[in-house]
């Protein structure tokens, strides 16, 4: 850049001692000379203002790499603080958080004792031994709005097959569901998302999992979580054409 | 006073756009829309319910079933049984009956029934003169659209586009307004000079473009209702790219009397001119901001074309793009969500969204060489221009890049299309 700055300048320079020159000479040559050196000029005129603004295109793209650089260190500051500010509560709250699915089981054995459970599974979801037809009888209960029955459902479902085709729909079904459900069960909507995050991070349920959990966190109070989500949404899965891309930059906007 | 005021004569064309859809979204809403009954004694000029069934298929958020698969064809609630339509994996359904209104009237009474709660979740009777049928089919499209997506419809919304054809020797240019599906066409202009930018104002009864009709561009002002037309400008050099204000009170423009391209500001009342930009370098293609009080544009001052915005007092000059070599013909989405450009990527030409807050831009479209976008005023779809099979043709995006088609005219290349703002 300063080599071309001084290129320039040298070159203005030289443009005005040649009409300098041009006014001790003759009269016609002098005419000659200096129509030389106005047409000289205008090409300078134009070089320079090429240059000027080669380089406010530069100095505008440098303002704006201190922004993104500005907003990265702030991002980099918030999410460190948000780390260490767990740190200091996750060694209170971990045990509980690793122990909640057990939890959440017991819970429910104990609201309906263990035996009116299997009672309750044996006569409302008699499992077919089918996985595809076990899916389809629980999706069905998701139609018809009985979400307290689905989430029984679906539990079964990806106890019985684990690795089974539809356990990706599953989980997401899971999650989808302890948020509709009235009381919410937003802890175990996480637990549900996340199994499908982690176990099949492929899977075409991924980026509308990903948004719903994001809500869930948000809901929950854990906004940046949130964000970094919804973002990593539209970042990952912007070209796909997928409707959580769209859904993911709506709540962005309402909520951010 | 330069003004030029005639009548122009609405020719009616014989060739409408067609649709061809060629991009879905991922996940559909299945939905029947079974064929309107009607009593006997009178004859339906258009097949209602297939109007709405296309419309809702092209905003890429409906899948209509196609009749075939329609078990049985009820024109009312009570004669719908859920299983049926249960079976068919269908999630709603709209069924409805067509009658007269008046002498020359047509009135429909439909119903839209969710079939997984069983219940019948909109009704409604809408009337419109025979020869508005098509409207009336929009109507309805544009109630369903609303009660299941929460967003207006825009089905009854128009478009503004240029079509250009060789007759014999020489060129020829028509200026044309449809339907937002490409029926009723009609030409506004038609003559062997370019027209070029046609622009809606605010309330969609005035338009303004570009005309060389007396060898040099000026810019004009339509009223659609009146057919009036009047030259605006007459400066030497460069009169375009023409964008009234959101109040309709002003347009602006792109002037080169002065020198270089700049951008100018033009009290449609007083006539009065004001020079919003000053700059060596070109500025052009001006579109407001939501509020009336700032202006985007293109300008080549940092070496390549690139956004900048500037209120109108010619103050709080900023630089908005900043990824790749060239950014151009921003559009304003409504709510100041953002702007729809024309981004290059690796030498092709891409309608992209830009996020303004995030500074983010997303590239929309897989064709190349698209130009001219244009929002729908819902935001949710945008129209641009496009080369298919080397003709030039209009597309369609839905703004999360979920849905495309194409709208290919049957006579000669177009460009330039204007998605009109609501017009109900």
């Amino acid at each position: 850049m300063s080599i071309k700055t001084a290129v320039s300048s040298a070159a203005l320079l030289a443009g005005l001692l040649a009409s300098n020159v041009s006014l001790a000479q003759t009269d016609s040559r002098s005419f000659q000379v200096s129509a030389g050196a106005d047409s000289t000029m205008f090409e300078q005129i134009q070089q320079l203002r090429r240059e000027v603004m080669d380089l406010r295109g530069i100095i505008e793209q440098q303002g704006n790499e201190i922004y993104k650089l500005k907003q990265q260190s702030m991002d980099r500051y918030i999410e460190l603080d948000r780390r260490i500010g767990s740190l200091g509560t996750a060694a209170t709250s971990e045990p509980d958080a690793g122990l909640s699915g057990e939890a959440i089981a017991s819970a429910n054995t104990a609201g309906t004792t263990g035996e009116d459970l299997a009672v309750n599974r044996n006569t409302a979801n008699p499992g077919t031994g089918n996985a595809s037809s076990d899916y389809a009888r629980a999706y069905a209960l998701v139609g018809a709005r009985d979400y307290p029955k689905a989430i029984e459902a679906f539990k079964q479902y990806v106890k019985d097959y684990p690795t089974g085709d539809y356990t990706p729909n599953a989980w997401y079904w899971l999650g989808e569901l302890y948020v509709a459900v009235q009381p919410q069960e937003l802890d175990s909507a996480v637990q549900a998302f996340q199994r499908l995050l982690t176990e099949y991070p492929d899977n075409h349920k991924v980026p509308a999992a990903m948004y719903k959990l994001a809500t869930v966190y948000f809901t929950q109070g854990d906004k940046q979580r949130a964000q970094d989500m919804l973002t990593h949404v539209i970042d990952r899965y912007g070209n796909s054409g997928s409707s959580a891309v769209k859904k993911s930059r709506e709540f962005l906007r309402k909520n951010f | 006073m330069f003004a030029l005021v005639m009548l122009i004569s609405q020719l009616s064309a014989a060739a409408d756009l067609t649709i061809e859809i060629n991009r879905g979204n991922d996940d559909p809403l299945p939905i029947a829309i079974v064929p309107f009954s009607w009593q006997a004694g009178f004859t339906v000029p258009e097949d209602i319910a297939r109007i709405v069934e296309r419309d809702l298929h092209r905003s890429g958020q409906f899948a209509p079933i196609p009749r075939e698969d329609m078990i049985s064809r009820p024109d009312s609630s009570r004669e719908v049984y859920y299983g049926d339509w249960k079976s068919l994996g269908v999630d709603y359904i709209l069924v409805g009956k067509l009658g007269l209104n008046g002498s020359n009237g047509l009135s429909a009474s439909y119903e839209l029934m969710d079939v997984n709660t069983q219940r019948v979740i909109f009704t409604a009777t809408d009337i419109a003169s025979f020869s508005k049928a098509r409207y009336l089919a929009h109507t309805i499209s544009d109630r369903i659209y609303e009660k299941l997506t929460n967003i207006r419809g825009a089905f009854r919304t128009e478009l503004l586009y240029v079509s250009s054809t060789r007759d014999t020797d020489k060129p020829r240019f028509r200026l044309i307004k449809s339907d937002i599906d490409g029926a009723n066409e009609v030409v506004l202009l038609d003559q062997n000079q370019p027209i070029m930018s046609p622009t809606w104002s605010p309330e969609g009864k005035r338009i303004a473009y570009v005309s060389f009709e007396t060898t040099r561009p000026a810019i004009y002002l339509h009223n659609l209702e009146t057919g009036q037309r009047e030259q605006l400008t007459n400066y030497p050099g460069l009169n375009g790219s023409p964008t009234f204000s959101p109040d309709g009170r002003k347009l602006a423009m792109v002037l080169s009397k002065d020198g270089s391209p700049d951008i100018y500001v033009m009290d449609l009342a007083s006539r009065q001119l004001d020079r919003l930009t000053d700059h060596f370098a070109i500025d052009t293609e001006p579109a407001w901001l939501g509020d009336g009080k700032s202006i985007v544009f293109t300008s080549d001052r940092g070496g390549k074309p690139q956004i900048y915005s500037v209120a109108l007092d010619g103050q709080q000059l900023q630089r908005l793009t900043f990824e790749g070599d060239y950014n151009a013909r921003a559009r304003v989405l409504p709510d100041d969500l953002g702007l729809i450009l024309v981004h290059r990527n690796q030498g092709d030409y891409h309608i992209a969204i830009y996020d303004t807050k995030r500074r983010k831009m997303e590239v929309l479209t897989t064709t190349s060489l698209d130009e001219s976008p244009s929002v729908a005023p819902n935001a949710t779809m945008l129209l641009y221009a496009t080369s298919y099979r080397g003709k030039g043709i209009l597309a369609a995006v839905s703004v999360d890049g979920g849905v495309t088609y194409r709208l290919p005219s049957q006579y000669g290349d177009v460009r330039e299309p204007a998605w009109s703002p609501f017009l109900d």
